[in-house]
């Protein structure tokens, strides 16, 4: 993954995880898998940016995090999405449309004849 | 509140975090070996995926510290604003406070002056005041007042104290404008002030110069009479005021923790050795 990439996804990362865990409870690795996979493996959240912003989001009482047994049976930190996260990440998303359909307006207006 | 269980519970936290991230490498490694990678390999590639567990826990705990200034922060905005919206309650804590704040001042006060440090003078462990005392007779206590010249015998004698200061009490005649009044004065010997270590808060002390007979009169004021009488004005320093008919310069104000000899003016006594001695 390029350092351009992961510039632009440093502000939306919170976002997609927050996303991500609202398909489900999750631990670090399995967020980290479904990004990728979801996005055709144009994220691949390195471990560096992933777990600093899991424990913020949990911080901000956005996630809660609980010890459960994994598919493996090993105990792995699940994350899930807390109601004030659901209502932020909902308020994320209208917003991150409104970005979308500006920045397309303006990249997309017609050049004039001259 | 995460962030005070945290607190209390850190080695907790930090063992929580580290399985945490274990728990992915060793995910990664074992997704790489059923990739068809090599056991050795995958961890290999694996660790260096994740570029050092140690910058991550690093990380990781910045974003909590973040996270808590940014807490902090809010809170105090919270704070203000709530003082603003209700003035009667602003006004009580601000009232509590500065009954606190005034409480523990005059508190501290008390214990420095009076426990801590109760004589703010040079070596004040060292200083002694001495009376004479005649061994045949039985019972306490002796004569702590001398003559000019037995003073100034004790003084040349003396081989056990490191220098010797003389003081004696008297009231002096101050002439003003508008009349006169009498003030309880020290007159010291002009090493005095080298003796205690202190320092004026204005102007400069009395020195041995101030000693010689041929030299002017000079004195010092205290404190509290500067106060009262000058309203503490800088430039009453080098005036010359009339003391028991004579003119002395005054030279110096002593600060307000000099109260060692409970006067208003120090005068120069000038009983140096050189003085003329009445046998």
């Amino acid at each position: 993954m390029s350092e351009a990439r992961i510039e632009l996804l440093r502000g939306t990362l919170d976002l997609l995880i927050l996303k991500v865990v609202a398909l489900g409870p999750s631990h670090g690795y399995a967020i980290a898998q479904r990004l990728q996979q979801i996005s055709k493996d144009f994220f691949q959240v390195h471990q560096g940016s992933l777990y600093p912003a899991l424990h913020r989001l949990e911080d901000r009482d956005w996630l809660q995090a609980e010890w459960k047994e994994s598919e493996t049976g090993r105990e792995a930190k699940f994350y899930s999405l807390t109601k004030k996260g659901r209502r932020h990440m909902e308020a994320e998303v209208v917003n991150w449309g409104r970005l979308v359909d500006a920045v397309g307006l303006v990249l997309r207006a017609p050049a004039k004849e001259s | 509140m995460r962030w005070i269980r945290r607190l209390f519970q850190k080695s907790h936290a930090e063992e929580q975090l580290d399985q945490e991230l274990r728990f992915h490498l060793d995910r990664q490694t074992a997704d790489y070996i059923a990739a068809g990678i090599s056991p050795e390999e995958a961890r290999r590639r694996a660790t260096l995926e994740f570029g050092g567990l140690d910058r991550i826990k690093e990380e990781v705990r910045d974003t909590r510290w973040e996270v808590h200034l940014d807490n902090l922060f809010r809170d105090f905005r919270f704070a203000l604003c709530s003082l603003r919206k209700d003035r009667r309650f602003a006004l009580i804590a601000i009232f509590a406070l500065a009954l606190g704040i005034g409480a523990s001042t005059v508190i501290f006060s008390i214990i420095y002056n009076g426990l801590l440090n109760p004589f703010p003078y040079k070596n004040a462990n060292g200083i002694s005041i001495f009376q004479i005392h005649d061994l045949d007779q039985a019972g306490v206590g002796g004569r702590g007042a001398f003559s000019v010249h037995e003073f100034l015998d004790y003084r040349e004698q003396n081989h056990v104290f490191e220098d010797m200061a003389g003081t004696s009490y008297s009231r002096i005649l101050y002439t003003h404008h508008e009349g006169a009044i009498q003030l309880r004065c020290a007159k010291v010997t002009p090493n005095t002030f080298e003796f205690l270590g202190v320092m004026p808060i204005l102007g400069r002390w009395i020195t041995k110069e101030d000693g010689h007979a041929s030299a002017p009169p000079v004195f010092l004021m205290n404190y509290k009479f500067w106060k009262e009488q000058f309203n503490g004005d800088p430039n009453v320093i080098g005036t010359t005021l009339i003391l028991d008919n004579q003119p002395a310069t005054l030279v110096g104000i002593m600060p307000p923790r000099f109260q060692i000899f409970r006067r208003r003016c120090l005068v120069t006594a000038h009983a140096e050795p050189h003085a003329p001695r009445q046998q």
